[in-house]
């Protein structure tokens, strides 16, 4: 009963310190984050305790709720945005499906190439978008009214870049051209209109772009619209792959990164071996070995004993641990262990492992 | 099974000692001819927080908003466990009895920020930072003067520091840890001198400016029973605990604990109320090295004291 009891209370203290690191990592308020950390530290020392390492559990507790604390007031009394409230309207327009749902301002589909050739920015820009003032991810072929909020849909090459295309045609670095009145007049159409865009707020971040004006980066980063003079105009100048690399510069997770989906996988399977391999719990509760055994024998038997049915457990031993010969088994750790010393335990555990394994 | 009735032993003792707790800060507010007064006003006080409104402020962040009370009620009545009512009356014993004390007194700081935080005011903002910000001040005090006692009796439990004061109380050649601890004591629950993130003057009650009904009965309760769970501790540390010639322990213990309130809570009141920076200061240029030194002092009178460092 208790050793049930034990067992339960092990894997819930497990869960809450592995779920609240978990919300440590997706939360978006500083606040919550630590909290979250130190609910999961907190658990952890559950852990100890139920170990038996209480004074490790109490330094523990002390250490890290303390420490918590100061680092969260530091951080809540310096940092621009607290309780995450920006970051949380960025969440909010996230796509949360597939992995994508664990990186902010990730630009969606595929990057770009390196250089866009001319051809494909003269298709693009004969193909003129139309779209809303109040939410830029509309875009149609033809004027008419926002099928979200009915206002009436603007061009999103206006006049003046348009002109401004045919003059300097085949250039792709408009910001080159700053001392020409009539960019500089172009780029601050654009600075307006982002503007506009900011107002509706949420997907939006601010920072200083060059040296001419403030933009708005990640105005169209859902959309990542190749339409060629538009775009380069409220991408500050850049090239869409640059544009696109900024993006996953700064995006809060790398998770959407290929390499780091493949980190992410190992690191996890790591883990789930060495807890899988792991003598868990260090004092293990009863009922997995009965009549004097002191060595979980890895079969969840809850009817037979290990010990006095040392055939059947030997069996269920080595098939636990694959193709290893009977040989190497000879000495079952259950036979050696009531007998010995007690610092001997550990090592003959240990050498036992390396044996086998 | 006989662990929970244990636990909800140990909690009823605790909300018996916080309503008595309550009347005598009462008794001390009126004056000592209000004894039926006294005796009525916590009831009373607990029967109209429970008739009121249920509010929650809007923009509160609801799950911290109403886990704060009860955060700091289970605390307490973990701190509680480790009390000593008697030769064979405390909760659980551990050998580390005391550090179980002092760590969880931290967790109780992390229910008052978390209902300065949530609520979405500027009173408990200010009352969360004032709140962080003394943890650390009031946690080392506290610490340093609980190691007297610890040095004296050669034990971090509760029991065995009770029982090395059959003798003579750690309170005769400790009294410099002794007021440390109680000023400490008075810091770590905001009291009168030490209100400052509590204030109800500046800061509309600071954490709890926005509590109302059970929840803030809930913070009344708890603010009262670490209070008392304090000055029991300063008892088992300093005053014999349990230990008297012909009362039975527990009354015994009562007696020294409710004795050791008043005393402390009537000289409060005798002590100016400081400020933020005033009590920062006292905190680490006057308590800090003055523990250091009980400490030395301590260190050196075992040696000497019969019975001291057995």
């Amino acid at each position: 009963m208790t050793g049930i009891l034990e067992w339960i209370i092990f894997l819930a203290l497990s869960l809450i310190a592995v779920i609240t690191a978990a919300g440590m990592l997706l939360t978006m308020s500083m606040y919550r984050a630590g909290l979250a950390l130190m609910a999961s530290f907190v658990a952890l020392a559950g852990l100890f305790i139920l170990l038996g390492a209480d004074l490790l559990a109490a330094i523990q507790i002390m250490m890290n709720v303390g420490g918590m604390l100061v680092m969260v007031l530091f951080m809540v009394m310096i940092m621009m945005d607290p309780g995450g409230e920006m970051m949380w309207s960025m969440k909010r327009n996230m796509h949360i499906r597939g992995l994508a749902a664990f990186s902010m301002s990730m630009p969606r589909g595929k990057p770009p190439a390196e250089e866009p050739s001319q051809e494909n920015e003269q298709h693009a820009a004969q193909t003129a978008d139309w779209t809303c003032p109040m939410h830029p991810e509309v875009s149609q072929p033809d004027p008419g009214k926002c099928p979200k909020c009915g206002m009436a849909l603007i061009s999103e090459q206006d006049p003046a870049s348009a002109g401004q295309s045919d003059s300097h045609e085949g250039l792709s670095m408009p910001m080159h051209q700053q001392s020409d009145e009539q960019d500089f007049h172009t780029m601050h159409s654009g600075h307006e209109l982002n503007t506009s865009h900011m107002s509706d707020g949420d997907r939006q971040m601010n920072m200083s772009g060059h040296d001419v004006n403030t933009s708005n980066m990640s105005s169209s980063d859902h959309q990542m619209q190749m339409s060629g003079h538009g775009m380069t105009m409220s991408n500050m100048g850049m090239t869409p792959r640059q544009y696109y690399d900024m993006m996953v510069r700064m995006a809060m997770s790398t998770t959407q990164l290929p390499w780091a989906i493949v980190l992410g996988m190992i690191s996890a399977l790591l883990l789930i071996v060495l807890v899988i391999l792991t003598p868990w719990p260090l004092n293990p509760p009863r009922f997995l070995f009965r009549g004097g055994c002191r060595m979980p024998c890895w079969v969840p038997h809850l009817s037979q004993p290990c010990c006095t049915r040392r055939q059947w457990s030997r069996r269920a031993f080595s098939w636990w641990q694959g193709s290893i010969r009977s040989s190497r088994l000879s000495v079952h750790p259950c036979k050696s262990w009531p007998g010995q010393a007690r610092s001997h335990r550990c090592w003959e555990v240990l050498r036992h492992w390396l044996r086998a394994t | 099974m006989n662990t929970i009735v244990l636990a909800l032993l140990v909690l009823v003792c605790l909300l018996v000692g916080a309503y008595g707790m309550a009347v005598l800060q009462q008794l001390i507010l009126l004056g000592p001819r209000h004894v039926g007064v006294a005796l009525q006003w916590p009831i009373a006080n607990a029967l109209l927080l429970l008739r009121q409104e249920d509010l929650m402020p809007r923009g509160a962040d609801g799950f911290l908003f109403r886990s704060a009370p009860f955060i700091a009620l289970v605390v307490v009545s973990l701190t509680a466990l480790v009390i000593p009512l008697g030769p064979h009356l405390i909760g659980f014993d551990p050998s580390i009895g005391l550090f179980y004390f002092v760590v969880l007194l931290s967790p109780f700081v992390v229910s008052l920020m978390n209902a300065g935080w949530s609520q979405n005011s500027k009173e408990g903002l200010f009352s969360t930072f004032r709140a962080a910000a003394y943890l650390v001040s009031y946690e080392v005090p506290i610490g340093f003067a609980a190691i007297g006692p610890v040095m004296a009796a050669q034990s971090l439990s509760t029991q065995r520091i009770v029982e090395t004061q059959a003798g003579l109380w750690y309170v005769v050649w400790q009294p410099l840890g002794l007021v440390i601890y109680l000023l400490a004591a008075l810091f770590v629950t905001f009291r009168h001198p030490f209100d400052s993130a509590l204030a109800g003057d500046e800061l509309e009650g600071g954490v709890f400016a926005e509590y109302a009904g059970p929840r803030l009965l809930l913070f009344k309760i708890a603010l009262d029973a670490i209070f008392l769970i304090l000055m029991s501790m300063g008892v088992v540390l300093f005053f014999g605990g349990w230990q008297g010639p012909w009362l039975p322990a527990p009354v015994w213990f009562v007696l020294k604990t409710f004795l050791l309130a008043a005393i402390v809570l009537l000289a409060a009141g005798f002590l100016p109320r400081l400020r933020h920076d005033q009590i920062l200061s006292l905190s680490w240029k006057i308590l800090l090295p003055a523990s250091l030194l009980n400490i030395t002092l301590v260190g050196i009178l075992t040696l000497f004291i019969p019975g001291g460092g057995r």
